[in-house]
Parts: structure tokens; sequence; C-alpha cells
């Protein structure tokens, strides 16, 4: 079984706001986890990882929103955070949980040359590999955005259509997430809500 | 020296001097007067199918005497093929439910990409049948179904299985074999994504798939009385004369579920209404219309009168439209009857008396009509009726708050005029049930549906917006804002998708007590090239697809444009 990006970003959505984000940070999430599974890096597994730990420790807001992908992001994709790009210099971001959200964010900044470097991950690291995917999928890394002479993903690699079987599992937990966007039905909503009350057949 | 004549220094060229304005168009009660036209995406559909010469068979029929079974529709283009896979089913009567709650239908469908085997077939058949309860794959662009009209259905069979054709009012009154209660596109359940297809020049525009899913049904359904009419009595039974079948559509049944996309899409809104906007304005530029023109839009005003005359629903508000539109139609065909080739102008001068003396569904038929003796002004139009759209477009957050406050002033001046401190207005959520994952709409002040608030109300957005900027540093950035307020990101970024495009926001208040759902339906369903809007609550409506379009077995020898208006046309006034 495989989901379409579509279906995908949907569920990234709902389940963002689901844990309590705010409506257009979760448009943020369902963009970078569209944007990893394009480039077939695992989106969705890095989204449920973080919300994972948001819903269990209730963490969004401005205590520790530095070492949140998202807000971070945001900020950087807004201009709130100067980019080296205008620096010149190496940007320290500290620590953030789950990083792999924050790629989409870096590599879309100008000139599209900027790489992420997260708890000993250097420019070297090959994608996708098995060594740096606990650490940027789960828990936390301090964080470096330096400047690069090519894309840190290459985009001849953008060719995913589909979020793939292996995912089943970040799908149910986001399905989850979701969930909680959801208002349970009442009888009155069960008439009233859709306009029901007259037949269906002629 | 002549005095300068703009309308005779460019005959016929396009104008951009009459766009008519958000401000008249972007109203939630004209939306829902809008018409089928050129541009409606049915019509764009057959119009490229038949230019480009696609062939059309049944590879498969393999249903049962109690009409139970599967059938294939291959449709073949220059390109690419595509199948509807159509599975047929035994329903019992009291399971037939047009709702979104219901879990079993007389058919379901696929549209599949290319040629499908058996092992597709297979696959197909233990997924499709329940719908969102199943899954399809990125081999598959549409997933449906579909109910009977048990009365028309049975009497069709009966009567050709007697050896007669079918009452014909009898047809005309229900209109369709079959209704579909929901045709899924673009991603959902599985199926592809628009972008791994939107390339292809067959569907270039919008729901180009969709289109050609319920057309196949459409031949589906025919098909099956026939079917059964044979299965009945193999000695006598008859098919359907032609013209005849060409008068049964798809009905459709649609609820809430399709209501909040004009608000979730303003790119590809925008999109469509320019389109036709910029069409009417082409065709109000017209210098002189030629005899063959005006003979062409009086003769489609008879025609299109005819089918006012025969719109027949039970809601009165609607039934009151109808009656005033009957009239307007009085109008228009007197003064298409004076209108002369010499006249300059004609059209604009005609659109703007219209404006004075025709409600907004005669204004917008009229529009629709205007547009008919102009093809070449007109259908290229249809190819510009898409968007590539981004959830999460890159906000500008390097503008100051002085210039955010300064762009909602100029794009939400009209939510200004909506106090929404009063309970009326906020009085309505929109919300998604828990039960079927459907939008629906709620009263805020009698249920506890505040939590689950969906995004659907820019008006009351941008004004909450307003107020938080108006307390902020009008120097600083509005990126430093966002982090401040992440609860307005979402607005923050509607705005700098809006301000460039002048048709993307709906200017009425979409949470109002007085909203009426159904003008949100009316406005799409009109740009699918639905007739027959029947409105059956505040909340869901029934319409008719493809009535009076060609079959795929007689499309290359018929035009789809001309039968998209009844052949017969009012002969004597209304009133």
């Amino acid at each position: 079984m495989s989901w379409s990006l579509g279906e995908t970003a949907a569920l990234a959505l709902k389940a963002t706001r689901g844990v309590g984000f705010s409506w257009g940070l979760a448009e943020e999430a369902a963009g970078a986890v569209t944007w990893l599974h394009e480039r077939g890096l695992p989106g969705a597994a890095a989204l449920c990882s973080y919300l994972g730990a948001v819903a269990e420790s209730s963490e969004i807001g401005t205590a520790r929103e530095t070492s949140c992908p998202l807000l971070t992001g945001s900020a950087l994709s807004d201009g709130t955070i100067a980019s080296p790009a205008a620096t010149g210099r190496a940007l320290d971001l500290g620590r953030i949980r789950s990083p792999l959200l924050l790629l989409p964010f870096v590599a879309s900044l100008p000139p599209g040359t900027l790489w992420l470097e997260a708890g000993g991950i250097g420019k070297e690291s090959k994608w996708p590999s098995d060594s740096w995917q606990s650490q940027w999928l789960r828990g936390d890394a301090v964080c470096q955005i330096v400047m690069g002479k090519t894309p840190q993903i290459d985009p001849a690699g953008m060719h995913q259509m589909r979020t793939p079987d292996p995912f089943g599992c970040c799908i149910q937990r986001l399905t989850h997430f979701a969930h909680r966007t959801y208002a349970p039905a009442t009888s009155a909503s069960r008439l009233s809500g859709a306009g029901a009350g007259l037949t269906d057949n002629d | 020296m002549t005095e300068r004549n703009d309308a005779n220094i460019l005959p016929g060229q396009p104008t951009m001097a009459n766009l008519r304005p958000p401000q008249q168009v972007m109203r939630l009660e004209r939306m829902g007067a809008f018409h089928q036209s050129r541009l409606s995406f049915m019509r764009v559909l057959l119009r490229r199918m038949k230019g480009n010469g696609w062939r059309f068979d049944r590879p498969v029929f393999d249903i049962d005497s109690r009409g139970v079974g599967v059938a294939t529709y291959r449709a073949r283009g220059p390109h690419s093929t595509y199948t509807l896979v159509a599975f047929a089913h035994e329903l019992d009567d009291s399971l037939r439910s047009d709702r979104v709650i219901a879990e079993a239908w007389d058919a379901t469908f696929t549209l599949c990409d290319g040629e499908v085997d058996r092992a597709q077939i297979d696959r197909l058949s233990s997924n499709v049948p329940k719908q969102e309860a199943g899954r399809v794959s990125g081999g598959e662009l549409v997933l449906s179904r579909a109910n009977k009209s048990v009365r028309l259905f049975s009497h069709v069979v009966d009567s050709l299985a007697a050896g007669q054709q079918p009452d014909s009012r009898m047809i005309d009154q229900v209109g369709y074999l079959f209704r579909t209660t929901a045709v899924y596109g673009a991603g959902k359940f599985g199926a592809a994504d628009r972008a791994e297809w939107s390339m292809r020049t067959e569907f270039a525009g919008s729901f180009q798939p969709e289109m050609l899913a319920v057309w196949l049904i459409r031949a589906f359904s025919v098909d099956m009385v026939e079917h059964m009419a044979r299965e009945k009595s193999p000695s006598t039974a008859v098919r359907l004369d032609p013209d005849i079948r060409r008068r049964l559509g798809i009905g459709n049944s649609t609820g809430l579920g399709m209501a909040p996309f004009l608000i979730n899409h303003p790119r590809l809104i925008n999109s469509w209404i320019s389109a036709r906007e910029t069409a009417l304005a082409r065709v109000r530029a017209v210098a002189l219309a030629s005899e063959a023109e005006l003979q062409r839009f009086r003769h489609l005003a008879r025609r299109a009168a005819g089918n006012s005359d025969d719109w027949h629903v039970e809601d009165e508000r609607q039934k009151k439209r109808i009656i005033d539109l009957r009239r307007d139609f009085d109008w228009i065909i007197h003064r298409a009857d004076a209108m002369k080739a010499q006249d300059e102008r004609p059209w604009d001068t005609l659109y703007r008396d219209a404006e004075e003396s025709l409600t907004a569904e005669g204004q917008e038929a009229l529009v629709s009509l205007m547009l008919e003796p102009y093809p070449h002004l007109v259908d290229g139009l249809a190819d510009c009726m898409h968007a590539e759209e981004n959830v999460a477009q890159r906000i500008d957050g390097s503008v100051t708050v002085a210039e955010v406050l300064a762009a909602l002033e100029s794009h939400y001046d009209w939510a200004d005029q909506i106090d929404f401190t009063t309970k009326a207005a906020q009085a309505r959520v929109w919300y998604v049930s828990e039960e079927k994952l459907e939008p629906r709409l709620g009263e805020r002040y009698e249920e506890s549906l505040d939590p689950y608030e969906q995004p659907l109300s820019p008006g009351r957005d941008a004004i909450r917006m307003q107020r938080d900027l108006e307390a902020f540093d009008q120097d600083d950035s509005l990126g430093a804002f966002l982090l401040r307020h992440p609860e307005h990101r979402h607005m923050a970024r509607r705005l700098q998708i809006v301000r460039c495009l002048d048709y993307a926001e709906i200017r009425d208040n979409t949470i109002g007590a007085g909203m009426i759902p159904i003008d949100l339906l009316r406005c799409k369903l009109s740009f699918f090239g639905a007739t027959k809007f029947d409105p059956r609550s505040d909340r869901w409506l029934r319409i008719t697809m493809y009535q009076g379009a060609p079959f795929p077995d007689e499309l290359d020898r018929l035009d789809p444009d001309d039968l998209v208006y009844p052949p017969s046309g009012r002969t004597a006034p209304f009133a």
C-alpha cells in the first residue's frame, strides 16, 4: 500500500493541528513533509516522531520555541532569523527537535545552497543512510546552517510521487493525531450538520 | 479626420476595460446564480475529445441477469488510454442513501490510467466497492459511486423489455438513471495526485478526469437498462431511441463536503472566475456582431429559455428565482430579436441594460449565453482554468506591519462592514465530523464546536489579525509579528495569495447566520457544467450532468456544445 503525496500532506496538516499548532504552522508542516517525500526522505516519520514528543510534553509555546523545527523553520523562511547568505557567517540554531523537518526550510532559502548540519552529520554525509536517521528523525541535535557550493539535496533526486508502504505505521499514528481535529458526532449534528431529513430515493 | 473610435480600430479584439469588479462578482448571492457556459469542464472535455478524435469501446461487459458484475469502458486518445471499471451491485432499497454515511451503492467505479487486465480488475473488485473504506493506487485517477433512480430505472427497463420506448415525460422529470453521490479524484484514497497527470494535454484545465469518469458512467447507466430489459424479455426487448437516450444525464447529489472547496482553493477559483470574466469582457468588446452570430444567440436564447421552463424544484427560494428567470428570458429574447448587425458594441449595451433590468439569475444566464457565438474568443481560456497551489506558500515576512495593515484595508475592506462582535455574524462553525470525516456546518452558540473550527472564515480572520496588528509596532516586520502570533499565520499567507488575484476571495461572511451553503455548491457545479440545480435544503442539492450530451458512440458526428441546450426552445412568451 502507498499514499499519494496529496493525502500525506492533508494528513500532516490535520495531525499537526491536532496536537495544537496553529493552522498556519500546520501548513508549514504539510509543506515540509511533502518536500521530504518528493526527495525520498522520511518526512512522515520525522513529523510523527516530533508530534509524538509534543503530544507527550505539550511543549508548544514560547518557553522552548527554538527547539521546534516548525517555528524555527518558519522564522528562517520569514526572514526573522537572518540567513547565513545575508550575514556571511554560519548560523547556530541551538538544539532542534527532529531536525530533518528543518531541512526543507533551510534548503528553500536563497540562494539554494545552504546546508543544515546537525549532530555531527557533516557535508559529506550520504543521503539517505542509516547513521543519521535516529538523530535526525527522533530526539534532538545541535543544528547549524552553513554555506555550501551545491544544494544539500541533489535536485535531480526529486521524483518520488508516493509515500511508500513502510510508512504505514507513521500514517497510522498521524491519523490518530488528526482525529483530534474531528468533532464527535451528536444526534443533533447528524441531523442538522449536513442537512439531512429528506429521503434520497426517487 | 474622423473621430477616433476604438470599436472600429480593434474590432472583436479583447479588452480588459469591461472586466466586472470582484466587488460585484465575488458575492455569494451572485456566485449562487452562475450557469454552465462554454468554459464548463464537461463541455471542455467533450469538445477536446471530439476535436482529437478520441475513440471509445466497452472491452468487458460481464453483468448477470440480476444486474451484478463488472464492465469496462475504454477511452483512447492520441497519446493516452483511460478505462472506467464499473462494478454493478445488488442493493436492498433500504440501504440506498446518497449521504456520505452510506456503505453500499448500486454501482461503484474507478477511472484507471491506461488499459486494465483481469488482475487489476480483481484487485479493484476488493477495494472499489468499499469506496472510502478501500484503497486505490497511483494507477487510478478517480473513485466514484452511484445509486439508481429506482422509479425511472424500473420504468425504462419495463418499457424496453416490452418493446416500447419509455414515457418521455417521466424521463424529463427525473433526468437520469443513476446519480453519483461522490466523485473523488486528485490523490484521494490513494489515487494518483494531480501532479502525476496535470501535464497531459487532454487534462488541461480542472477536473477533467472526474468529468471523463462521469461521462462514461452515463454510458454505463444506459447499457445497464438495455441489458436488464434483454434479460427480462430477450425476444421483445428493444434499445433506447438515441434521441430519448440523450435526454438522460447523470444525476448528482452534492452536500456540504464540497462547500469549503471554493474557500480552500483561492488560486484555482481565481483562475476559473478570471477566465469567465475575461470571456465576458472580450465579448462585450466586440465592435459589431455578424448576422450569423446574432442568429446563433437568438436561437440559443429560445432553447435556454425552454430549459428554464422545464426546471422544476420544490425549494421555495429557487422556485421564485426560476419564475423570475423565465421572465428574464422574455426580456432577453425580445432584446435579441431587436439587435441588428449595425449596432455598435451590441453585447456591451445588452449587458449594461440587463444589469438594470434582470435578476442576478437572469444576468448570469445572459452572460453564459453571450459567450456562445464566440468560440474563437472564449474557448482558449479553458486551458488557463487551473492553478499550481502550495499549501505552504512562502510568506514574505520582511514587509512591515503597517504594510500588512494597508493590504488588509485594500483587500478585506468588505469584512469591515460586518460586525463580528454580534452573535449572528459568527453563528456558524465549519467543522469536520468524526463520524464520516466530512465538512459540516454547526451552530456555534448551540454546540461546543469552537475547538474544532476549520479556517473557513477569511473575513472574520482578517478582522482578528487586523486587531492584533494594530496593537503591534507598525515598523516591525510581519515575520516578527507571526513569531508572536502564530495563530495568524494562515491568514497572513492567505492575504499574500489573494492580494495579487482579483477573484480569489468570496467577499461575504461564510459563517454568518444568513449564509446559504448551496450558493457555494452551485458556483462550483456551474463550472462543472451542471444544469437543473435542485436545492433539497440549504445544505445539499441535486443536479443533472451531461443531459443532452452525445454518448461515446455518437461524439464523432454530433456537436456537444450545441446539445447542451434542449433541441426545442420556447415558442411563446412566459409572462
